[in-house]
């Protein structure tokens, strides 16, 4: 039982959205599908679920095309939300849920259930324009998950919603991986894809640039990366002057620092002790999936480096 | 091919979320009414303005001791078809009463016959008063007949040769094609009326329906629900639903709107005879005139075409984004309708002729043509058969094609709608 897509390519006129891209997504897993805007995230999702199809490669599940599964396999929250929104909130998750293919009985009584869940039982009734942005997005996330589908495709699931409900969508991701749901999204948040996946794919341009669990993917650049802080020394400038560490982020709470292995970082506390510094911050981590997608696009050729345009909302 | 489950579940979508707007209940309301008022009118027409249609009593005086006033009773019947007949009565009464009897009202008119050195001369007078007044045109008309009449037989004529001099010729008119049809026989008599109150509906529900369908798919591609929607379901399914659902809410319209107006129009005779009205004969409209088997025929027609104009409606509304941009986009649809309209009428004055024959064929305008064509023309079983084949094959083949464009279209936003953008879309590879 496993996503598997094969060097897949999808063209449209002159211009190549998804360029050969293969990867492969664990059943009852978390995969989080990264890029910057116009990477292809949106192109490969809407081909897993044969709203469009490839150019050429193959994308199945447990073996069997995807194009040939019942549409009931599938939930898909879409980047660009949309419902009725003169319809009834009940109504309009009955009729997407036996659109889907459920009978009427089992998605009423999901429904029940996952309105009390995420706390908007008394909107039932109302209509959707009637409702917070907030609610707004739980109802779509509803609409993608009450016909009990095995694979939920989540295209920015996080996008406009505050902390609280981003939370609370958090936890129901997670039931519903415990259910033995298989989850792919998108985001352009990376702590909640390390937070939550197992696994991910960066794409860049059409290109995949790494795929893998979240670990092997941060361990692929081979640094390291050490968060430092001294109370009362911000700057840290004599860090400059050590060889084979660069401090790459300033921030108000401590300096991070990029280093080959941990000797160098351990070097680095060494150094402070011996200064009799009031060490505060001294964590060695691996790289984000930021830095690595960073990294991974340094060495690239220049006309495949990513525009101010493409970095203007953060990885 | 189709899941007609869930074609049926977006349709009853469509019926039920129409059925809640406020603006098709308001129409449907609106609807009725005008049915109301226009199946009256006939009975309107003839309380207020029955010097116009309606018949009454023509004195005739006849100073000369002839016999005219026979002959213009003669020529007075059937001188307007469905116009009510005007009867003749002779007075010995003065000239002054029977002018005081036509100013008052009490007759329609009266016609005065003196002779001057024996060269006869007639006063026409009217209720109505002006010469161009509808009882004054029939009595001048057929004062001057009967006047031809009346000298020829003084000249010796018989009667009934003297009788065939004023009466109206037969004309007929013979088309292109040497198919001989009386363009009067067409135009008048209760088909003729069945045939374009026809009309005027295919033309206001394939529109009105149609823009619907074109409004609704726009404004599912405005809400982005239609992603979604197209993940859930073929865009097929959606679009066959949608088109059903908007016929089906649209037909929940024009039906009790239908049925008002006929039932408005059957009760008049009972309401004239209350009002004590003479109804004229112009709207009596014999619905038995036409067979059942022609109203399923045609309904056949107008679901076949529908079928065929609801797709491209729909086809048009996915490839726009905005509403504001849908009437562009359907456009096309309107020029073809309103051809399809014309042509019709064209057929009703020929519905034997070649080109009758050939616009039945056509898918796109047969639609419209059956119905002159069937009811007032005479198609052969294997015409109508082939007429029919050929508007379901092609409602079918656009219902494929106008899918194909639908899936591509409605995830395709802020492109502007055009033939070449629906050439580039068919090029490209279409899933499910």
């Amino acid at each position: 039982m496993t996503l598997k897509i094969e060097n897949i390519v999808k063209t449209f006129g002159s211009f190549t959205a998804v360029s050969n891209v293969s990867f492969q997504v664990q059943p009852g897993t978390i995969f989080g599908f990264l890029g910057t805007n116009g990477a292809g995230k949106t192109t490969t999702m809407r081909m897993i679920l044969d709203i469009i199809r490839p150019d050429s490669g193959t994308i199945s599940w447990n073996g069997t095309p995807t194009r040939d599964l019942p549409r009931a396999n599938f939930g898909y929250l879409p980047e660009e939300r949309g419902l009725y929104p003169k319809m009834q909130v009940e109504e309009q998750l009955l009729f997407l849920g036996q659109l889907y293919g459920a009978s009427r009985q089992d998605v009423q009584q999901r429904l029940d259930e996952w309105l009390e869940r995420l706390h908007i039982t008394e909107n039932r009734h109302k209509t959707v324009d009637a409702l917070s942005k907030g609610n707004q997005q739980k109802i779509q996330f509803l609409a993608a998950i009450l016909h009990n589908p095995e694979i939920l495709i989540m295209d920015e699931p996080y996008s406009g919603l505050d902390p609280v409900n981003a939370e609370q969508m958090k936890d129901a991701f997670k039931e519903l991986v415990g259910q033995g749901k298989t989850i792919i999204f998108s985001t352009h948040q990376l702590n909640d894809a390390q937070e939550l996946s197992s696994d991910v794919a960066i794409i860049h341009r059409g290109h995949l640039l790494i795929t893998g669990s979240v670990d092997e993917v941060r361990q692929s650049t081979h640094e390291h990366r050490l968060r430092f802080a001294v109370a009362g020394d911000k700057q840290l400038d004599w860090l400059d002057d050590i060889a084979d560490a660069t401090v790459v982020d300033r921030r108000a709470d401590f300096a991070e620092i990029a280093v080959p292995n941990e000797d160098v970082a351990r070097g680095i506390l060494r150094i402070a002790m011996d200064r009799d510094l009031p060490v505060t911050t001294f964590e060695i981590d691996y790289p984000s999936l930021n830095d690595v997608f960073l990294e991974l696009v340094k060495r690239m050729p220049t006309e495949m480096q990513p525009t101010a345009e493409e970095l203007a909302v953060p990885l | 091919m189709f899941d007609f489950q869930r074609i049926n579940l977006i349709a009853r979508r469509e019926v039920t979320t129409r059925f809640r707007m406020k603006a098709y209940r308001t129409t449907l309301i609106v609807q009725i009414v005008m049915a109301l008022v226009a199946g009256f009118l006939p009975i309107a027409i003839s309380y207020f303005a029955s010097d116009v249609t309606g018949g009454g009593t023509v004195l005739v005086v006849d100073q000369t001791n002839g016999d005219f006033a026979t002959i213009l009773n003669a020529n007075l019947q059937g001188d307007i078809p469905g116009l009510a007949a005007l009867e003749v009565k002779t007075t010995t009464d003065d000239i002054d009463t029977v002018r005081k009897q036509v100013d008052d009202g009490d007759v329609v008119g009266a016609v005065i016959v003196t002779e001057n050195n024996g060269t006869p001369h007639y006063e026409v007078l009217t209720s109505g008063g002006g010469a161009l007044d509808i009882a004054s045109i029939r009595l001048q008309s057929a004062v001057t007949a009967s006047s031809v009449q009346l000298q020829a037989e003084l000249s010796g004529l018989p009667p009934d040769e003297a009788a065939a001099l004023v009466a109206a010729p037969a004309v007929s008119v013979e088309s292109p094609e040497g198919d001989t049809e009386s363009i009067a026989d067409n135009f008048s008599g209760p088909i003729f009326a069945i045939v374009n109150i026809g009309l005027v509906l295919i033309y206001m529900m394939f529109i009105m329906y149609g823009t619907w369908v074109a409004g609704g798919v726009v404004e599912e591609k405005a809400n982005r629900i239609m992603e979604i929607m197209v993940n859930a379901a073929t865009p097929r399914d959606l679009m066959i639903g949608k088109i059903l659902g908007v016929l089906i809410a649209g037909l929940c319209q024009t039906i009790p709107m239908l049925l008002t107006g006929a039932i408005a129009f059957t009760l008049q005779p009972r309401l004239a005879d209350l009002l004590d009205v003479n109804l004229t004969s112009a709207f009596d409209l014999d619905f038995s005139a036409v067979s059942f088997q022609a109203v399923w025929v045609i309904l056949v027609y107008f679901i076949c075409g529908y079928a065929l104009y609801g797709a491209l409606f729909a086809a048009a509304g996915s490839l726009v984004s905005r509403q504001e941009d849908v009437n562009q986009a359907i456009s096309p649809m309107l020029l073809l309708i309103i051809v399809g309209l014309m042509t019709s009428y064209a057929v009703m004055a020929f519905p034997n002729s070649m080109a009758a024959k050939v616009l039945f064929l056509v898918p796109l305008t047969s639609p419209y043509v059956a119905l002159p064509r069937i009811l007032l023309g005479d198609p052969a079983a294997w015409e109508i058969a082939l007429s029919i084949a050929l508007l379901a094959v092609t409602g079918l083949a656009a219902m494929i094609m106008a899918g194909k464009v639908y899936r591509h279209g409605v995830l395709m936003y802020g492109q502007k709608a055009s033939f070449l953008n629906i050439f580039r879309l068919r090029q490209q590879q279409v899933a499910r």
